[in-house]
């Protein structure tokens, strides 16, 4: 039907644009694994020749990179627990357990996707700053820095969220009704009918969302620029930012902290493609 | 103990932990921002009644308006050149070409990647005597750009660079689109003798446009709240030309100390991303088909 060349033709283009939004990410390896001569030379040089480790140690002693590694992993994965966990119980309770009040409570739940979290930075920061009986400060909620600069301050934003528990809803939805009908005969109680009989039905949404909230929590900024103080705390696109001020045009240096940074991402993203992308057309679709 | 009663405990009970999450995260945060909006607070003294003080001085001064032009100028390119650019890689890749997935992978990588990677890279791509896109201008001959430190260029690099960051995410939105338009549609369209440019116009746009509007409202409201970029890679400059919304905020807050006025120009920017929501709801609405 179609000209002949048309696919020769379609594919070439295919081609051109995998390689325009491919090139930045080989840009950044390339540069991380060239000596400071290489990479500062005109024209520029495509390939590391010879190949030159030295960038990646180099990053690892100027800056506790390992620590905000640390950090990174402990927030993220923190997130994912919760967030999972939480939105699991509210969205099967949504979906499943009829109480008054659940169309309600839902349609509040679904309101919050109209607050975007920089638009409540600063009240958040006010909130966690005078959070009660944390950080040194008493019941009143002063004395002290309460969330501030700690690890719960830096999980909260992404702790629950109006997508999370709408993604779970109609994923139960989906299930049928006997399931736990028949359990609620034999006298289970509806926590374990929740925890052993339905959450293992839903696990595909369990990772879509998992990979979300990981992605959005190991990414994030502003947060952390706003809530953490101290050096220790940092996470990793806290402590890139603050190396980058320190070694401005470092390129080499600096390529080689923003692929450590970024490596774990990528490959989290290339083994959960499916899952992220199902997610993604799901997120599109279902809203 | 009937069924009924043991439910509806269970059933506060499981939803109580997400509402006292997003209690704290959301719904007493909105309520602050108005309440701080009407005080003077610099963190140190507790808040004092202020009335609307803040909300005057903020619609009068010309950094924060300056600011807001940057953030609608930022927002209304990357989200209508960046949404046509995905749908037309979405059209690109729902084709039968060998290689496709690896294709799409290559499209959607970036946006797993954090925006302060992001802006380095692309810090490094714009340096102006070893960046790769000045050597590729030098290469045909253009006079090379100061692309982050010339007003002009600024808010278009950071554009373009937010654009190749976030396009492969609505990529995926636009191919499941495609893909959920029932392919007898085509079928029937072709017999009537439409095909390629015209089976686009006549079928898949009115078809697509549910998910054309989805894109636009989400990819707006992120967009209106772009930060990251303009903090890594400008510092809301040169002359302010990258300064947003959220920079701003930001600024005042947790540089000034001034909670108040932040708050104010928070409750500002809320109302924008709302009414947009709105405004594109209204508009789009009248053009969406279902089948």
């Amino acid at each position: 039907m179609r000209r002949p060349g048309w696919h020769t033709a379609v594919w070439i283009v295919a081609l051109l644009v995998a390689i325009i939004f491919f090139v930045p990410v080989v840009w950044m390896l390339l540069t991380s694994l060239k000596a400071t001569s290489q990479v500062f030379s005109l024209p520029p040089r495509l390939l590391p020749k010879p190949l030159h480790w030295g960038n990646y140690p180099a990053a690892l002693e100027s800056a506790p990179f390992a620590r905000y590694f640390l950090n990174s992993v402990i927030v993220s994965v923190s997130s994912v627990l919760v967030n999972v966990f939480v939105s699991a119980l509210a969205g099967y309770a949504l979906a499943r357990l009829e109480f008054p009040g659940r169309q309600g409570i839902f349609i509040a739940i679904l309101a919050t996707i109209m607050v975007p979290p920089q638009v409540t930075i600063v009240p958040l920061f006010v909130i966690l700053r005078h959070f009660p009986l944390f950080g040194g400060n008493g019941w009143n909620g002063n004395g002290g820095l309460g969330l501030l600069d700690s690890y719960p301050g830096l999980v909260l934003p992404y702790a629950a969220g109006a997508f999370g528990i709408f993604l779970m809803r109609q994923f139960f939805l989906t299930l049928p009704r006997d399931l736990e009908d028949s359990a609620r005969v034999e006298g289970a109680s509806e926590f374990r009918i929740f925890a052993s009989i339905m959450l293992p039905l839903v696990r595909p949404a369990m990772a879509t969302l998992a990979v979300f909230v990981f992605q959005g929590a190991w990414n994030d900024f502003l947060w952390p620029l706003v809530i953490i103080k101290h050096n220790y705390m940092y996470t990793l696109q806290l402590g890139l930012t603050i190396f980058q001020q320190e070694y401005t045009t470092n390129w080499g240096l600096l390529m080689a902290a923003t692929a450590m940074a970024s490596i774990p991402v990528l490959v989290l993203f290339l083994l959960a493609q499916r899952t992220f992308t199902e997610g993604i057309a799901l997120s599109g679709l279902k809203t | 103990m009937s069924f009924r009663s043991s439910q509806r405990a269970a059933g506060y009970l499981f939803v109580l932990p997400a509402l006292v999450l997003l209690f704290f995260a959301s719904g007493l945060p909105i309520i602050g921002i108005f309440f701080y909006s009407l005080t003077r607070y610099s963190l140190i003294q507790p808040p004092v009644w202020h009335g609307i003080k803040n909300l005057v001085s903020v619609a009068l001064d010309p950094t924060f308006l300056g600011s807001l032009v940057n953030t609608f100028y930022f927002a209304a390119v990357t989200v209508i050149v960046g949404s046509t650019v995905a749908l037309l890689i979405a059209l690109l890749l729902n084709q039968k070409i060998a290689g496709r997935s690896a294709f799409r992978t290559a499209v959607y990588l970036p946006q797993a990647m954090s925006y302060v990677a992001a802006a380095l890279i692309w810090m490094w791509i714009y340096d102006p005597l070893y960046g790769l896109l000045n050597a590729l201008l030098r290469h045909i001959g253009i006079h090379p750009v100061n692309w982050l430190t010339d007003p002009s260029t600024a808010m278009p690099s950071i554009i373009i660079l937010s654009i190749w960051r976030t396009s492969g995410y609505y990529m995926v939105i636009f191919l499941a689109g495609l893909q959920g338009i029932p392919r007898q549609m085509y079928e029937a369209a072709e017999i009537d003798g439409a095909r390629g440019v015209r089976s686009f116009f006549s079928i898949t746009l009115p078809l697509l446009m549910p998910t054309v509007f989805l894109v636009i409202v989400i990819w707006s409201i992120g967009a209106m709240q772009m930060f990251t970029q303009a903090y890594v890679m400008t510092g809301g400059g040169p002359a302010g030309a990258t300064s947003t919304v959220v920079y701003q905020v930001y600024l005042n807050a947790f540089q000034y100390l001034k909670l108040g006025y932040a708050s104010a120009e928070s409750v500002v920017l809320f109302a924008a991303v709302l009414i947009l929501t709105i405004l594109n709801n209204r508009i789009f609405s009248r053009f969406s088909y279902t089948y």
